[in-house]
């Protein structure tokens, strides 16, 4: 089935170019995911949170003509989903596995049913690769990194803000606490529903971009069910990256690597079945994730609503 | 921080509570409690596990509301909705289970709430609480972290995180009941300087001597109502263990100076058979952290074997190995002969080992299930409480009725949800259960710890008991005076290796506090 070939550097260039691209809208939402599952809310609605900011996105890109206003859009989308989610997890306790598949469930059917009567999100104006001068001629690294798109950068910026917020700022602090230990942040004077709104809103504003970068920055245009999985892979990734910003981003690469492959190896002249090809990002989310087993800890407190004892 | 004079005992209160009630379902567990602490002042509250002295803190640091009575601060009349609100009045708490963060490092856990600016840095932050602990002489190294702390430690994260928020009131609730006791008096000294800075301790305990030793002010809380308040300079144990409790109770001294009395007159002459439990060679490795280090122990029939030791020097492994839920690395231990080292839970429930773990909320209980169930965990699976796979809560319920009257389980009835027992009632469920099964083997891992006096006796009394019956009793106790007052044999533990096995007679204090610190040859020396 193989055949021998040389991959020259071109060709893993272009692979690695893909992989970054298609790892990009997972990494804001598995960076959105971060912050939500340090404060101790698991989101398994992202798949759905994602599918919708993308098609609101889309609908205010093309409506608007404007990109930025798309992207915008797309976040306030993400943070009122994730706004309506607090609403029923801390505000009523309900408990979050329920919660976020129902969001699944009624964005796949909602989302859906708007894109069959507006069909005007099928287009939208996108963005472009950017070529940072100098950096894109850099060989591998120059085809490799430096010429994606703006949405690629903007994404390594959060990243390192991310880090920087969750290590070193009073919030990130507060938000570490309240996802290990609630009980003890209510104690220091912390409050802690407050503190995992705030949370859980950070992860609907990156969500929402990060289904704008696919509808929009990428795509041009909303198609059904168009993040098919990528919202689980994000959650996957969150695990694979052990709640750590920047393991979580390199967690997103190897994904999209594994997505990109897909694509790659049939312009290599490689023979293998596409179907097995299609399912490698999730094999890969699989293993990762069976090989995390018990070296990796969850916040203690994940997915647990707090009550006050008594 | 600053040399605030002394004031007199005199001086208007800083906090006063004035009439408390606190009605919880089917128990008023404050009723009509009155509490006043001046500046400088220790004001130690005594009672029993379930008095009320606990809903009392509740209050004052805003964790509960009261039904009824007044709060005031500094003679000003306040409502306390939350810790948040207790700490801007400056009322702190070290409580009783540490409220502390695992993955943070100690410095974290004292800046978490208090963070003052948006962003920090980790290096000035250990510096300032560096200095803080240095200030109070409590040892700590700030930037490490609290997950891989002894509980002593903890218990000085907790104490620096409510100094580091320079509050005038500082309760502490039952502060002693996890520590050695050299880190008791540690602690005390820290009282004292807090109070001589001008600040108002409280001070939660259900120990006497503690009491006795750092108050200037004792009051006694029973069945959720003050029974008085005197000045401790004025009133004797026996007196005050009197209005606690509201009868006579054989007064057990936790001071380990008083345990060689307690020793000589509850040890009684008893017979001893052949060895049951035979533990040998026995290594247990997490990693490459030596739990256990090649123990060699046998303990026979109708004798006790107290292991002494500071906790966390691989008792809990042990514990774990007789419950069948850890396996030696190498070695063996066998019971009555049969090799149980690669054997599971039920196989060692089966060879009669009945374990009565230390911590009654994690392993010994199922919280929220009935006190009848949690009657039956162990033997769910047979007749007459399962068949063909139906429980039968008939039985259950009357198993349950039988077994809390026996072993006097103050509950409602057998469907009251275990978690809404006291500590002393939850301790005798777990007895009850372990104590009526078939028992060969009964090891008993700190039976006591957080018990009031009457629980303790009645503890202790059926320990004794199941000696005389025949049962191989291993008792693993942090408490020096309860180890002397039960063991035939001392057998001391320090990081995973036994250090000595002396018999009664030879298990002086004089030797054992060394070899509690891990000191042989100071020990051999002594002797």
């Amino acid at each position: 089935m193989m055949v021998g070939i040389s991959i020259t550097a071109g060709a893993a260039s272009d692979l690695f170019a893909s992989a970054a691209r298609l790892a990009t809208p997972i990494g804001f939402v598995a960076l959105g995911e971060t912050f939500g599952e340090a404060a101790g809310i698991i989101n398994i609605g992202l798949e759905g949170v994602m599918l919708a900011s993308a098609l609101a996105g889309a609908w205010a890109a093309a409506s608007s003509g404007s990109v930025l206003t798309g992207f915008a859009v797309a976040m306030l989308t993400g943070m009122a989903l994730l706004g309506v989610m607090a609403l029923l997890c801390i505000g009523l306790r309900a408990n979050q596995i329920v919660v976020g598949l129902g969001m699944n469930l009624v964005a796949l059917g909602a989302t859906t049913l708007v894109f069959k009567s507006v069909r005007t999100v099928a287009l939208a104006p996108g963005l472009d690769p950017l070529q940072l001068g100098f950096l894109a001629d850099i060989p591998f690294l120059g085809p490799a990194f430096f010429r994606q798109r703006l949405t690629f950068f903007v994404l390594l910026l959060l990243t390192a803000a991310a880090a920087f917020v969750l290590r070193r700022t009073a919030w990130g602090l507060r938000l570490r606490a309240v996802g290990e230990t609630p009980a003890a942040a209510d104690a220091a004077g912390v409050r802690v529903d407050a503190v995992r709104v705030q949370a859980m809103l950070v992860c609907g504003a990156l969500a929402g971009l990060g289904g704008a970068a696919l509808s929009i920055g990428e795509l041009r245009g909303f198609t059904e069910n168009m993040v098919a999985g990528k919202g689980f892979i994000a959650l996957a990734a969150v695990i694979f990256g052990r709640w750590k910003p920047w393991a979580v981003l390199a967690a997103c690469g190897v994904f999209g690597l594994a997505d990109a492959l897909q694509g790659q190896l049939p312009a290599w002249d490689i023979n293998f079945p596409p179907s097995v090809l299609r399912m490698l990002p999730y094999l890969i989310a699989l293993v990762a994730l069976a090989v995390q087993r018990g070296r990796a800890r969850p916040p203690a407190a994940l997915s647990i609503p707090y009550e006050r004892r008594r | 921080m600053t040399d605030s004079p002394v004031r007199p005992p005199t001086a208007p209160p800083l906090v006063e509570l004035r009439g408390i009630v606190k009605v919880f379902p089917g128990v008023r567990a404050n009723d009509g409690v009155d509490h006043t602490n001046a500046a400088g002042e220790v004001h130690g509250r005594l009672g029993e596990n379930g008095a009320g002295k606990t809903t009392l803190v509740s209050i004052l640091y805003g964790l509960e509301q009261p039904d009824e009575g007044t709060i005031a601060v500094n003679g000003t009349a306040v409502r306390i909705e939350s810790p948040r609100q207790a700490l801007s009045r400056g009322i702190a708490i070290v409580q009783q289970h540490f409220a502390l963060v695992p993955t943070l490092t100690v410095a974290e856990n004292v800046l978490l709430g208090q963070e003052g600016r948006p962003v920090f840095s980790a290096a000035r932050v250990e510096a300032a609480v560096g200095a803080l602990a240095e200030t109070y002489g409590l040892a700590l190294d700030p930037s490490a972290l609290v997950g891989e702390l002894s509980i002593g430690q903890r218990q000085r994260v907790e104490i620096l995180k409510c100094l580091y928020r320079e509050p005038q009131v500082v309760v502490f609730d039952e502060p002693t009941t996890v520590l050695i006791p050299e880190e008791i008096e540690r602690l005390f000294e820290t009282v004292r300087t807090l109070a001589s800075e001008g600040r108002a301790v409280v001070l939660i305990t259900h120990t006497l001597d503690e009491l006795m030793a750092v108050t200037d002010r004792i009051s006694v809380l029973r069945a959720g109502r003050s029974v008085g308040t005197f000045a401790t300079a004025e009133v004797d144990p026996p007196g005050l263990a009197r209005l606690m409790v509201g009868r006579e109770v054989k007064l057990r001294s936790a001071v380990v100076a008083r345990a060689e009395d307690v020793q000589l007159e509850e040890h009684a002459e008893h017979e001893v058979g052949d060895v049951v439990l035979d533990l040998a060679g026995v290594t247990v490795l997490d990693g490459s952290t030596v739990r256990l280090d090649r123990i060699e122990l046998t303990v026979r029939a109708g004798e006790v074997v107290g292991l002494a030791g500071v906790e966390g020097n691989g008792q809990r492994e042990l514990v774990q190995l007789m419950c069948g839920t850890r396996r030696p690395t190498s070695g063996t231990v066998r019971v009555g002969g049969v090799d149980l080292s690669a054997a599971g839970p039920l196989r060692w429930q089966a060879a009669g080992v009945r374990v009565v773990t230390e911590d009654r909320h994690a392993t010994g209980l199922v919280l929220d299930m009935s006190v009848g169930e949690n009657l039956v965990t162990d033997r769910i699976h047979h007749r007459p409480f399962s068949r063909r796979g139906l429980l039968s809560f008939g039985q259950l319920l009357q198993h349950g009725r039988r077994l809390m009257r026996e072993f006097r389980v103050k509950a409602p009835s057998p469907a009251t949800p275990a978690r809404s027992l006291s500590g002393g009632n939850q301790q005798r469920v777990v007895l009850a259960r372990e104590l009526s099964a078939d028992v060969r083997v009964l090891v008993a891992a700190q039976p006591t710890r957080g018990l009031d006096v009457g629980a303790i006796e009645e503890v202790t009394e059926r320990v004794v008991a199941a000696r005389d019956a025949g049962a191989a009793v291993l008792l693993i106790s942090s408490d020096l005076a309860e180890i002397l007052a039960l063991s035939d044999r001392v057998a001391v533990i320090h990081r995973g290796r036994l250090l000595a096995v002396l018999a009664q007679r030879e298990a002086t204090l004089e030797r054992l506090g060394p070899l509690l610190a891990g000191h042989v040859d100071v020990a051999e020396v002594a002797s």
